[in-house]
Formats: C-alpha cells, sequence, structure tokens
C-alpha cells in the first residue's frame, strides 16, 4: 500500500495542520486583543447615608465652651452611620443667640435643632402660627420611653390649646432649678457659716462681705439683667401680690407695687457689687463668680457644668430667702423646625428624645448617688426642702421688654439718672405699643 | 495569474516569510485597530461626557452662586431695620420712610434693573412710583410665582407686568417676615437686566458649547450658542423633550447621548430651573475624528516601520541561505575545492560548515572513484587478458607436467600441478567469490609451491569442519596471510616450520585462523595491523608506515571490510611461539549469500 500514498497523506495532514497552528495562534491573538479592550465593570456598592441633622448652639463667650457639646457628642457616637448633628457653635449670649434664631426664621433658614424656644412667648407663638415648628405629639406618643420620661405637668405646661407640642421640655425639673450659688470660703472669711435664710440675713451677709473687701454679688447690666432680675424677682414673690404679678403673662402695667418693688431691689442689689458691673455680660459675672472674685451669684444648677470637682466642694448652693427656688418647664425647651425633609425631621426629633432620655438617666444616677460633692448635696437638700416654687419671668415678659428696654433703661435708673417714675412710665408706653402691635 | 505563475512568483523564504508575516501583522493591526478604535471611541464618549458633566457642573455651580448673591440681597432687605419697621402696625413715620427709601436705594446692584418693596399694608417703595392693583396683583403670576414658601428667595422668568415693560425678564422675589411678632408678610420684588446673564457663563470658557437655563415652566429664559451655530430640524425640541421635570437629587446632574449631541442637565432644587449645557455633534465627532485621525496615523508609521523591518529582517535572515542555494546551483567538478563562508551565529553556519564538509568528502570521494574506476579499467582488461591466456597456459603447463612424468621428475610433476591448481583457483573464472574449501585448496596449492622452493623448510595442516566447506567467501583471503607467515614468520628458521590453518565456527561467526610457530611478530607491528579492521577505511592505507609492507594484508582486511560491510574482526595475537592471524566473518552474511545462492 502504498507508501507513497501513505505519505501522500501524511503530507497533506501536516499541511492541513501547520494551517490549523497558524489559525489557532490569530484566533488567540484576536481573543487577546478583544478581552483586552473589554471594559472592566466595577459594581459600585451602596452605601448608607448618613442623614446630617444641622442645629445652631450656643457657645460661652467667656469660657468658648458650650453646655450642649457633650449630648451633641454623645448622640452623634450614640447613632453613629445613621444620624449627624452638624453643628453651629454660636458664640454670643442667649440674648444674641434668640435674635439669630429669628433672623434664621425670617430668612428661612433656622437649623432642624433650635433651643430657648420657651423664652420668647411671642416668637414662639409666631412660629406656631406660621407652622414653622414639628409638631411632636405623634413622636412622643409612639415613643413609650420618651412619654414615660416626661413628668405629667411638665409635658401638660408644654402641650399648646389645640393638643400639640412644639416644645421639648426636659422630663423632669432636677437639673433645672435656680436658687443661689454661693462660695462657701468667702462666706466664712466674712464670718458667715450659714447661708442667710430670710432676706434681713441676706442682708446682713452681704454687709460682712463687703466690710471684709469682698465683692457680695456677681451682677451684669448689659443683656438682660438676668442675675440681678432673678433675686429681685424671687424677693417680690414673698407677697401674693409679687407672686401673681410674676405668674402674669405679658402683664399691661408695670407701674404696680411689684415691679416697684424689683426696681428698688436692682437699686439696693447693684451696691453690693462690683463698680463696672452695669457695663459687663452675663458670662463675665459668671466668670468672676467662679474665679472667687465675687461670693454670691443667682442662678441654676446648670452652672455647675463650669465647675470642676475641687471648685464642687468649694461652692455652696441654697435656695432664696422664704424657701423659694426658680423653675420653669419651658426654659428647658427645645424644638425641631419645619421645612425639612422628613428624614432630616426624624434624626431631629430622635435628638431631643435622647436628650429627654439622657437626662432622664441622668437624674436618676444624680438623685441616687449617695457620695454628692458639697454643691451637689446642697443642691438636691434646697430642690427636697423647698416650699415656693416661682415662675422664670423670661418666659413671661416682653422679650422687647428684657432685651431691649432693660438694658437701654435701668442704668440710668440704677446711677440715679432717672427717677423710678420715669422708668415706670417709659416701660407703660412699650407695653401699649407692643401691645397694640399684636 | 494561475497557481503556477503564483508559485513562481512567491517563490523563496524570503517572499514567503514576507508573505505570511505581512499577513499576520496585517490582521493583527486590523484587529488592534478595530478593537482600539471602538474603545477609543467608547471611551472618547465616556471622557466626553465626564468633561461636560463637568462644564455642566461648573455652569450649575455659577448659577447657584447668582441664587446664593441674589439670596444674599434679598436678605439684607428681609433684615433691613426700615423693612422690618415697616411690617409693623404702626404707620411709618415720614423719617422713617425717608430712610427705608434711601437704604432700599443704597441697596443697588449692576443687574438690578428695577426693585419694588410691597409691605404688608399695600405700600410701595421702589425707583418707579408704582400703583399697584392688588386684586389684580394678588392673581398675577409673579404673585403666585412666590409659593407657599415661608421667605424662601425665588426665581422666575415672567412677564414685567409690574414695572410696565412687558418684556420677557428674570425676577427675584421674596416674602419678607417680621422678626418678632406675628404678622402679614411684605414682598420685595427685584427685576435683573442682562447683565445678570454674563454671570451665568462667567466661569465657562468653552464657547463651543449651548447653554441654556429652563424655569421652573421649562421656559428658555437663558441661551448662549456659539457662533455660527444654528440648531438642526428636531434637534432642539428633542433636547427640550428630555429635560427632567423634577427631582429631590438637591444637585441632579444627568448626562446623556442624543441623536444630535450630548446633553447635559442639571436640575436646581432651591430655584427648580435646569441648567443644560448641550454639544453639538460637530463637536464630539470632531474630537472623535482628530483621536481616530492620530490613531490612524500612528498606527500606520507602525505597520509601516513593521513591514520595513520584516523586510530587513527577512532579508538579513534568507542571505546566507540564498548564498548557500547560489553556492549549490553553481556546484560543479571545478568548483571542489571552493569554501562557503557564513557567519550569522545562527544555524545557517553549522548548515555551512557541513555542506563545506560534505563538499571535502564528495572530493575525496570523487578521487577515490577516479582511482577506482582507474584499477577497475585495469582489471578489467586483465581478466580480459586473463581469459586469452589460462588455455594457453593451462595446455602449456599440461605439457611440461608430461614432459615431467616422461622424465619421472616427481618435484617438478608436483610443483607443476600445484601452480596449475594454483592459477586455477586464481582466476576463478573472473568471479570474486569461492568456497571455503577451494579457498582451502588454493591456500594449499601455494603452500605446496613454497614447501618445495623452501626446501621443506615447514609442514603446513589444514583443518576445517565439513559443515563450512561449503560456505562461499571472498576468495584469496589466506593466501597473503600465509605468504607472510613464509616470509617474516621462518625468516630465522632452516627447518621445523609449521603452519596450522583452521576453519571453525562459533555461534555467530565464521572464524579462520593461520597460526605459525617462527617468529613472534613484533608488538609494533601487530598493534598497527590489529589496527586495520577499526579505522576508516578510507584511511587504512595510511595504517603501515611506508616501506614496512604489510600491503597484502591491508587488501585482505580492505576486501573483506567492503564486502561484509565491517562486520568481520581481523586481528593477529602473538604467542610464546609464533603468531596467530584471526578472521571471523558474521555468519549473517555468510548465510544470507548463501540463501542468495541457494534461491
Amino acid at each position: 500500500m502504498c507508501y507513497k500514498n501513505q505519505q501522500g497523506v501524511y503530507k497533506s495532514v501536516e499541511t492541513g495542520g501547520r494551517w490549523v497552528k497558524k489559525y489557532k495562534i490569530l484566533c488567540i491573538l484576536c481573543c487577546v486583543l478583544l478581552t483586552s479592550c473589554q471594559n472592566t465593570s466595577t459594581v459600585v456598592k451602596p452605601i448608607n447615608e448618613v442623614i446630617t441633622i444641622p442645629a445652631v448652639f450656643l457657645v460661652n463667650p467667656e469660657t468658648n465652651q458650650s453646655i450642649h457639646k457633650k449630648i451633641v457628642e454623645e448622640f452623634n457616637e450614640a447613632y453613629k452611620g445613621q444620624y449627624c448633628v452638624e453643628a453651629e457653635w454660636l458664640t454670643d449670649t442667649e440674648a444674641g443667640y434668640r435674635n439669630k434664631i429669628k433672623q434664621l426664621n425670617a430668612l428661612d433658614e433656622m437649623p432642624a435643632i433650635i433651643t430657648d424656644v420657651g423664652f420668647d412667648s411671642d416668637f414662639n407663638e409666631l412660629l406656631i402660627q406660621k407652622e414653622r415648628l414639628v409638631d411632636l405629639k405623634p413622636y412622643i406618643q409612639n415613643s413609650k420611653e420618651w412619654l414615660g420620661a416626661m413628668q405629667e405637668d411638665i409635658l401638660k405646661a408644654c402641650t399648646e390649646d389645640d393638643g400639640s407640642i412644639y416644645l421639648s421640655s426636659l422630663g423632669n425639673p432636677v437639673h433645672s432649678y435656680a436658687g443661689f450659688v454661693y462660695n462657701k470660703e468667702l462666706l466664712k472669711r466674712a464670718g458667715v457659716e450659714r447661708f442667710p435664710k430670710t432676706w434681713e440675713e441676706f442682708w446682713e451677709c452681704l454687709d460682712k462681705l463687703k466690710e471684709c473687701g469682698i465683692t457680695p454679688l456677681a451682677l451684669h447690666g448689659s443683656g438682660t439683667y438676668w442675675v440681678p432680675m432673678l433675686i429681685a424677682t424671687s424677693y417680690i414673690s414673698g407677697t401674693p401680690e409679687g407672686m401673681n404679678f410674676l405668674k402674669q403673662k405679658f402683664p399691661d402695667d408695670y407701674a404696680g407695687d411689684s415691679f416697684k418693688q424689683i426696681l428698688q431691689m436692682l437699686k439696693k442689689l447693684f451696691l453690693y457689687t462690683y463698680d463696672d458691673a452695669l457695663d459687663i455680660e452675663y458670662a463675665q459675672a459668671e466668670q468672676r463668680f467662679l474665679n472667687n472674685q465675687a461670693a454670691i451669684i443667682a442662678n441654676g444648677y446648670w452652672i455647675n457644668i463650669q465647675m470642676d470637682e475641687q471648685s464642687k466642694e468649694k461652692f455652696g448652693f441654697a435656695a432664696f430667702p422664704q424657701n423659694t427656688l426658680m423653675v420653669s418647664p419651658r426654659m428647658s425647651a427645645w424644638a425641631v423646625t419645619a421645612g425639612y425633609d422628613k428624614k432630616v425631621t426624624d434624626g431631629a426629633v430622635k435628638f431631643l428624645e435622647f436628650r429627654v432620655l439622657r437626662d432622664q438617666k441622668e437624674s436618676q444616677q444624680f438623685l441616687g448617688k449617695q457620695k454628692n460633692s458639697i454643691f451637689d448635696f446642697e443642691y438636691k437638700q434646697s430642690v427636697k426642702e423647698v416650699k415656693n416654687i416661682i415662675p422664670n419671668y423670661q418666659i413671661n415678659w416682653e422679650q422687647k421688654i428684657q432685651n431691649e428696654f432693660f438694658t437701654e433703661n435701668l442704668p440710668f435708673y440704677i446711677r440715679n439718672e432717672v427717677s423710678e417714675e420715669n422708668i415706670l412710665v417709659m416701660l407703660n408706653q412699650l407695653v401699649s405699643e407692643l401691645k397694640s402691635e399684636k | 495569474m494561475n497557481e503556477r505563475h503564483l508559485k513562481k512568483h512567491l517563490y523563496g523564504i524570503q517572499k514567503k516569510a514576507l508573505l505570511w508575516l505581512t499577513i499576520v501583522i496585517s490582521v493583527v493591526f486590523l484587529a488592534i485597530i478595530a478593537g482600539i478604535g471602538t474603545v477609543v471611541i467608547r471611551n472618547t464618549y465616556r471622557s466626553m461626557t465626564a468633561q461636560y458633566t463637568y462644564v455642566n457642573d461648573k455652569f450649575l455651580n455659577s448659577f447657584q452662586n447668582v441664587y446664593e448673591e441674589l439670596n444674599q440681597l434679598t436678605s439684607s432687605y428681609v433684615l433691613n431695620e426700615y423693612v422690618q419697621k415697616s411690617l409693623c402696625n404702626k404707620t411709618l413715620s415720614a423719617k422713617d420712610k425717608v430712610l427705608l427709601t434711601r437704604t432700599l436705594f443704597y441697596i443697588n446692584k449692576s443687574y438690578m434693573d428695577y426693585y419694588l418693596w410691597l409691605d404688608n399694608k399695600g405700600n410701595t417703595y421702589g425707583q418707579k412710583d408704582i400703583q399697584l392693583d392688588l386684586e389684580k396683583f394678588y392673581n398675577s403670576r409673579l404673585y403666585k410665582n412666590l409659593g407657599k414658601d415661608y421667605s424662601k428667595t425665588k426665581l422666575f422668568w415672567e412677564r414685567d407686568v409690574l414695572f410696565g415693560s412687558y418684556d420677557m425678564a428674570l425676577f427675584v422675589g421674596r416674602y419678607v417676615h417680621q422678626l418678632d411678632t406675628i404678622h402679614e408678610p411684605g414682598i420685595i420684588y427685584i427685576k435683573l437686566n442682562n447683565q445678570i446673564n454674563m454671570k451665568f457663563t462667567k466661569e465657562l470658557k468653552d464657547n463651543s458649547l449651548v447653554y441654556l437655563i429652563l424655569d421652573n415652566q421649562n421656559q428658555i429664559c437663558y441661551e448662549q450658542v456659539p457662533d455660527g451655530f444654528q440648531w438642526q430640524k428636531e434637534e432642539k425640541n428633542n433636547v427640550l423633550n428630555r429635560i427632567i421635570l423634577e427631582s429631590n437629587d438637591k444637585k441632579l446632574n444627568q448626562v446623556e447621548k442624543l441623536q444630535y449631541g450630548i446633553l447635559c442637565q442639571a436640575y436646581d432644587k432651591d430655584t427648580g430651573f435646569k441648567i443644560i449645557t448641550y454639544v453639538p455633534k460637530s463637536i464630539t465627532w470632531k474630537v472623535i475624528q482628530e483621536i481616530l485621525f492620530m490613531l490612524g496615523i500612528i498606527f500606520f508609521v507602525t505597520y509601516l516601520i513593521g513591514i520595513c523591518g520584516i523586510i530587513i529582517f527577512s532579508r538579513k535572515l534568507t542571505k546566507p541561505i540564498k548564498k548557500i542555494n547560489q553556492f549549490m546551483i553553481e556546484f560543479d567538478d571545478s568548483k571542489l575545492n571552493d569554501r562557503i563562508s557564513i557567519k550569522t551565529n545562527t544555524e545557517l553556519d553549522t548548515i555551512g560548515e557541513s555542506y563545506n564538509k560534505m563538499i571535502e568528502k564528495v572530493g575525496i570521494l570523487l578521487d577515490d572513484i577516479k582511482i577506482k574506476e582507474r584499477k577497475l579499467r585495469k582489471s578489467e582488461m586483465d581478466l580480459l587478458l586473463y581469459q586469452i591466456r589460462p588455455h594457453f597456459l593451462y595446455n602449456t603447463l599440461d605439457t611440461i607436467y608430461m614432459l615431467a612424468r616422461i622424465q619421472k621428475e616427481e618435484t617438478i610433476m608436483k610443483m607443476i600441478q600445484a601452480l596449475s591448481k594454483f592459477l586455477r583457483i586464481n582466476l576463478n573464472n573472473g568471479r570474486d567469490e569461492i568456497t571455503v574449501s577451494k579457498e582451502l585448496e588454493h591456500v594449499s596449492a601455494y603452500l605446496e609451491i613454497q614447501k618445495i622452493r623452501n626446501n621443506d623448510l615447514f609442514e603446513y595442516y589444514i583443518d576445517c569442519k565439513e559443515n563450512l566447506k561449503e560456505c562461499v567467501i571472498i576468495k584469496m583471503i589466506l593466501q597473503p596471510i600465509v605468504e607472510n607467515c613464509i616470509k617474516y614468520g621462518f625468516q630465522d628458521l632452516e627447518e621445523g616450520g609449521e603452519i596450522h590453518i583452521c576453519v571453525y565456527e562459533d555461534e555467530d561467526n565464521l572464524i579462520m585462523s593461520v597460526e605459525n610457530n617462527g617468529s613472534t611478530m613484533e608488538e609494533q607491528s601487530y598493534r598497527l595491523l590489529n589496527q586495520l579492521e577499526r579505522v576508516p577505511i578510507d584511511e587504512i592505507g595510511l595504517v603501515m608506515p611506508k616501506g614496512q609492507g604489510g600491503f597484502g594484508i591491508i587488501n585482505v582486511v580492505k576486501r573483506l571490510r567492503l564486502k561484509y560491510n565491517n562486520q568481520i574482526r581481523f586481528f593477529y595475537i602473538p604467542k610464546d611461539q609464533g603468531t596467530e592471524c584471526v578472521i571471523k566473518i558474521s555468519k549473517v552474511f555468510i548465510n544470507l549469500w548463501r540463501q542468495g545462492e541457494d534461491g
């Protein structure tokens, strides 16, 4: 058979194999090229969106610190990856802060969370009327924890006539009382072993301090006269007329005995403070007290945030004479503004709930704490033994009176440059103007 | 061109290599160009979309910056002390009115055409003394465009019914609320002039694109087209049909490829305006064409370089092959001494060297063949002579034998008889092969003659196995060996010499041995003779030094090796007394031959 034939077949097969090899190489080359030309597709994993909640908080211009910084940090940590409160830290006075919020409202640029809303009833009313705040009632009712943390009277105080709740106060007033905070060492140096319990003792105490060369009171004139006004209002609360005057919302007449007593009290108080008291802001007065430059200041428990542990042993807390403390649920009220995306609103509401629950936890710890500093111990005792609670005048009086009239006119009165009658006339004139605006 | 012509045309390694490499490179280049071209077009589109998305983003940013500036502007109205005062219930004093008007006047910008402050009591303040029909105003689109937002700065594209020009213009409007207490809001309006348009595209450098701004009703309120640009039929509608109506995404930026070009659009949530950058197809194709053109040039140049490289490489590679080829074509007898010189540091060098060796061997072989031919011719002549002479020679020898017999000369008779036998076997009718018995008979005749000549110097003994006698071997193997025995082995003997010839076999060979008891062969001699079976057959004549004889032996060994394809052994064994010569022939040849003979 042909070897030749076999050879021929073999030869042709070999030739075919050579072609197959060539085509193989070409095919591989094309495949490589086409493969290299292909694009690699990347799968983008969805990223969980962190909801940013804008807020504006006040920073003490003296200490450059904010009492709200800690809660913001804790909230952001607790809701990491879900919510983030992005705060604008505003270094200003309380009045400055409240004015800023008003401006932001007028510009429709309010942050989602605002504080100090309860202090200005008119503005509060404006916000509610113009639907600028979120009704928190459904949220509170849907959260058993939140509802459970709220004392009934506080919830009631924050509920509007139509049943809506726009203001979120702390659930209990444990940390919200205001009275006298005093420097034990300075009082001791003046020979005062026990904080005065009556107004007579109080004046005696101030005299003794003054005789020892110690500035008895830390007061301020610039701003809202909050500290001296706190003492003066507590003074008039001792009488039924005075108490009624304090309970009035937007009094029509300031020329009555009660406000006269307040004015007289103010004049007297400013005899026991430093010379430049009329020119300084609240934050400066507070700082001077904490720096041992004055013996007594009227203030709330919240001043303890400015104290270190050592100072808490040095400072004491006492009720105003006649066993009186000032507290008003709306003082601690914060609110959520309308107009934001639902996710942001939900986050802002969550923050308010977090605040209430956090305060509840801290209040329980505070009340159950066995080993207390002197300041905490005396605060607790004062709260425990308090007989008279007075409302915060700031909530019931016109903001224009507090923020503008007092600042503009009281210095003249205190310096005896304007008579009491004139002040009262001017004040009532302003009141009637404000009424007409409404 | 038929196949034969094509084959002729494509003859040669270089042409084939050139053809195939060109085909392969062309295919590869085409594939690369197709692949890269596709990728380039796709990536160019992607890059362009990214680039124009960025441009549109800048456009959007510019728009938003303008909006922010307008927002700041209206904010200054909102927070203005006298504006705030004018919102209170108390009517403004004349002094406050003057101050308000002055304040508003000072808030002036180049892009502001007119402004109007409408307080909550219906009072208007502005450059123009405008008496508004409030009922009509509250039903106008200018008012309705303010929407339900509390105090957002609103931007809208409307007919100017406010300031009486009735042209379409951009307006800014904003509700102004009292800061502290509840009052109805006032409204600030600003009519913007064309200078605001410059701000929109101030940051944009590319004038070859179409920029559009559409209001929330999708009305075009700003349009910038490149010089000489004309919308294609349906092109503009095609673009406007693709506009997003609304989005919750604050900075939605979308891009899509349309029939006529690339459309980038962004939706500004604050105003509801749409910011559009449109890239006409002429621009996109121009970019792609430029890239493809550059790519084409690069590939073409690379292709040419590749082809040139292939030509140069194949030429270099095939040059020595061609040289060898030419050398071979031109080779003839006259060029046996020519040598090819190739130095390429490749396998071709070895081919060249091998070729040179081959030529050298061919030369030797040709010489050899010439000598052999000459010998063959001589042999043929001799054979012819032998064929003429034998009868005369045999008749003459028979006559001498008869005369010797008559005269009773026994020795002569014996000698004539041996010589006659020797010559008969020697001639063997011209055949080269004889049987073992004939070979033994031949050597025996030779020994008889020598014995008479040397006066009974020796005796000889022949021993052969019966079965081997008929084996055929080449003739005259033993005679030269025996001659050497007498010539050199017995040169020192006077008498008593013995020669023993044995023919026997082992498993593989036919063995013949010739042993004498004479002088032992010198070591140098037998060492040289023992090389004969190993050395190349061409060099066999060079083994024995000149003048030392041994040519008979060399002739025997050479014939044996040629006949039996080197499958023989030939060696000398020195003994205490004498020397033994052994010849071994592979039975394979003996048997095959016998079979052939039998067949």
